[in-house]
Formats: structure tokens, C-alpha cells, sequence
């Protein structure tokens, strides 16, 4: 090794950095004969220290409430615009799921009752219009929809009425949607195919 | 699962993608220091090293979901948005760069003072305050690797990250940066500097 050669190393060292044991007996073979090298090593040891007492003497100052409900507050509202439908749909989707439970139970009821169970018409939560994109459940707490693609699929009927659609009256067990499928793969909203 | 103290800075990331508040709050108090302390050393400032803490977490509010975990760990990524940030205030504002002296520095001049032995004079008498204004003096990309692998104990692979570069640039710049500080140290007289810190150049 000459002294241009070993120079890389002796910083590695002087940095705490471990060499392989051929590397390292090289280095070591060299700075045995070369007095410049053995002097830089210790140079750069010293340079080494003197940079962590720098790096320890930096005062962070204490956190700052403000600043920190500052950050909050625009978290608070990256969320909001982020998720403005999500925010209305929520509420209507929660009680389409109601509506379906409270309609399957009172069927299963009168069943067991041994009544006939009256002709149970389409719950009556879908009031959107048909072609018009709903947030698919639990899209909100996704990552952003950056960009994604279309997926054309049959979904159960059961599915397209707790979203708060209304299928069409010829579609009975499984309707055509359109879905909606972010970057990475994750549902973000569905309609009823048109 | 729920973010807590615990939580790794992955999962806090991965909390904050999916709108998790708490997440935001325990990483800002986690990380914070790790930035400001980046962003002082680099611009000299500490009104920069606030403005730019905050700035860097308005960047983590809005693109948490495009950190990709397994390319590096969430701190070089972090000190990679304070990087740009702290590059954009000193391309800016570098005519008035602050050398943060204190009062009792002022009459000193901003090169250290010509010794026979500085670098075991520093170790020695504990003289930051040279040190920290030879770093501030570097070109700023010499700074920068300095300040991540010296200063933040950054790995090579780490400043790597945070820097967009090959390791092998990182390693280059410090060793170059380490040399100008060794030089910057020895003093700025050429004549000293030739008699004798010659074998610093390479």
C-alpha cells in the first residue's frame, strides 16, 4: 500500500470503522514504516473526538407547544381535505349496514316464527344515484389515491345495497360495479356499472 | 395497531400514511432533534434549524405514504428533506450566513488561530468553537457528508439516503471534507499550511 492508497482507510479508522483482516493488515504493515501515515492516523483520531464534543454540544432547545399544536392543527387539516367525501359517506354507509342487519334479522325472525316473511322490498338507504362513485369501507384511513385503475366485477347484491346502492330491478343475486383500485391495490371506491 | 412510544419510526410512518394523529405527534417529538441538530450544523442558524424542523414535518404530513421503508430507515429520509431544505436557505441567503458566534467570540478571528499542533489543541482545551466554524466554512457538500457521518453518525449507506448519491460519493466527500477541516484548523496561512500540514493533501 503507498500512502495514497491507505489514506481512505486510516479516516475509516479513525472513525471507529472495522476492516476486513487482510485490509487491516495491510494498513497496519504500512503505517509500521510510514511515520506520515502513523502521524495522520492520530490526526484524524483527534479530528474524530473533536467532532463528537461538536456533535454533543449542540442544544436542542425544548419543544415548543406551539409549534407542536401548529403542526397538529395542519395534520388536522391535510386529513380533512384529504378525505372530504369520507367524511359525508361515513355516516350514510353506517346506517346502510344498520338497515340491512335490522332487515335480515326481522326476516330470520318471522321464519323461525314459522310466518311467511312478508316480500322484503330494498332496504330503504339507497338514495344515490346509481352511476355515482361511493367510498369503498375503510378507504378513509388509506393512504392517498394517487393514481389507480378500474376493475369491472359482479358484486353480491347484499355488498352493493350496505354501500347504499340501489341495483337495478333486474339485477338479483350479483350486480355489475365498477371499482375503483389504488397504486397499491387497495379498493377506494365502487359504483354500479352503467 | 395502535401508535405509541414503542413504536418503531416504520410503524409511526406507516401510522401517520393512514391518518394516525398520535403517530405525527410521537415522531415529531422523536425526530425533531435529529433535524434540528442537522440543520444548525449545516446552516449555522438556529432560526433555520426551526423554520426548517418545521418544514420538514409539513413534508411528513403531506408525504408520509411515499417513504418506502425498505430503501432506507425513516431518519436519513427525514435529514433528506431537512437537506433540501436547508440547501434552499443557503443558496438564498448565503451572503448573510450567521456563524452563530457568541459575544465573547466576536474579536476573534473566523479562521482558528495558527498553532503548532491545533487538532491535539482542540482534543485538548475542548475548543468547539473552532471546529464549529471550520465546518460551517466547508463548501456546503463537504458539510453536509461531515455533518451526516460525523456529527449525526450516520452510516455510509445512511448519508447515502439522505444525500440522493452513491456511498462511494459519500466517502469521497468526507474524507475531502475531513481534509479541508484539518487544513481550515491548521490555519489559513499558505506558509504554515505548506511547511506543515503538507501531508494532509493528498
Amino acid at each position: 500500500m503507498t500512502c495514497r492508497t491507505v489514506a481512505p482507510y486510516l479516516v475509516d479508522l479513525a472513525r471507529g470503522g472495522v476492516l476486513d483482516a487482510d485490509r487491516r493488515a495491510e494498513v497496519d504493515r504500512h503505517l509500521r514504516e510510514c511515520r506520515a501515515c502513523t502521524a495522520r492516523l492520530e490526526d484524524e483520531r483527534a479530528l474524530s473526538a473533536a467532532l463528537g464534543r461538536l456533535a454533543q454540544e449542540i442544544e436542542v432547545p425544548a419543544l415548543d407547544p406551539e409549534s407542536e399544536r401548529a403542526l397538529l392543527a395542519s395534520f388536522d387539516r391535510a386529513r380533512a381535505q384529504a378525505h372530504p367525501r369520507a367524511r359525508v359517506w361515513r355516516p350514510l354507509a353506517a346506517a346502510a349496514v344498520f338497515a340491512l342487519a335490522t332487515t335480515i334479522a326481522w326476516t330470520i325472525v318471522h321464519r323461525l316464527a314459522g310466518t311467511p316473511a312478508p316480500i322484503v322490498s330494498a332496504p330503504p338507504v339507497a338514495v344515490l344515484p346509481a352511476t355515482e362513485f361511493v367510498p369503498w369501507p375503510g378507504a378513509s384511513s388509506l393512504p392517498t389515491f394517487e393514481s389507480g385503475q378500474l376493475m369491472r366485477m359482479d358484486l353480491p347484491a347484499s355488498v352493493v345495497l350496505s354501500l347504499g346502492l340501489v341495483p337495478p330491478a333486474s339485477q338479483t343475486g350479483v350486480v355489475r360495479a365498477d371499482v375503483l383500485v389504488g397504486q397499491d391495490g387497495y379498493a377506494r371506491a365502487v359504483r354500479l356499472a352503467p | 395497531m395502535a401508535a405509541s412510544e414503542h413504536s418503531s419510526d416504520d410503524e409511526l410512518i406507516a401510522g401517520i400514511a393512514a391518518g394516525d394523529r398520535e403517530a405525527f405527534a410521537i415522531l415529531y417529538r422523536r425526530r425533531r432533534p435529529d433535524v434540528y441538530r442537522f440543520a444548525l450544523h449545516v446552516s449555522g442558524s438556529p432560526q433555520v434549524a426551526d423554520d426548517v424542523s418545521q418544514d420538514v414535518f409539513m413534508a411528513v404530513i403531506n408525504h408520509a405514504a411515499r417513504y418506502r421503508s425498505s430503501r432506507s430507515g425513516v431518519v436519513p429520509w427525514l435529514l433528506g428533506i431537512a437537506r433540501n431544505h436547508v440547501r434552499r436557505w443557503v443558496e438564498r441567503d448565503r451572503p448573510m450566513l450567521s456563524l452563530a458566534v457568541d459575544d465573547d467570540e466576536r474579536g476573534e478571528a473566523r479562521t482558528p488561530k495558527i498553532e503548532t499542533d491545533p487538532l491535539a489543541d482542540v482534543a485538548r482545551r475542548r475548543d468547539v468553537a473552532a471546529l464549529r466554524r471550520a465546518v460551517l466554512a466547508l463548501p456546503v457538500k463537504y458539510r453536509e457528508a461531515v455533518v451526516l457521518c460525523d456529527l449525526q453518525e450516520l452510516s455510509y449507506a445512511g448519508a447515502a439516503a439522505a444525500l440522493g448519491c452513491a456511498i462511494g460519493t459519500v466517502r469521497s466527500r468526507l474524507h475531502r471534507g475531513r481534509a479541508l477541516l484539518a487544513k481550515r484548523l491548521r490555519g489559513s496561512d499558505e506558509t504554515v499550511f505548506r511547511n506543515a500540514a503538507a501531508r494532509w493533501i493528498l
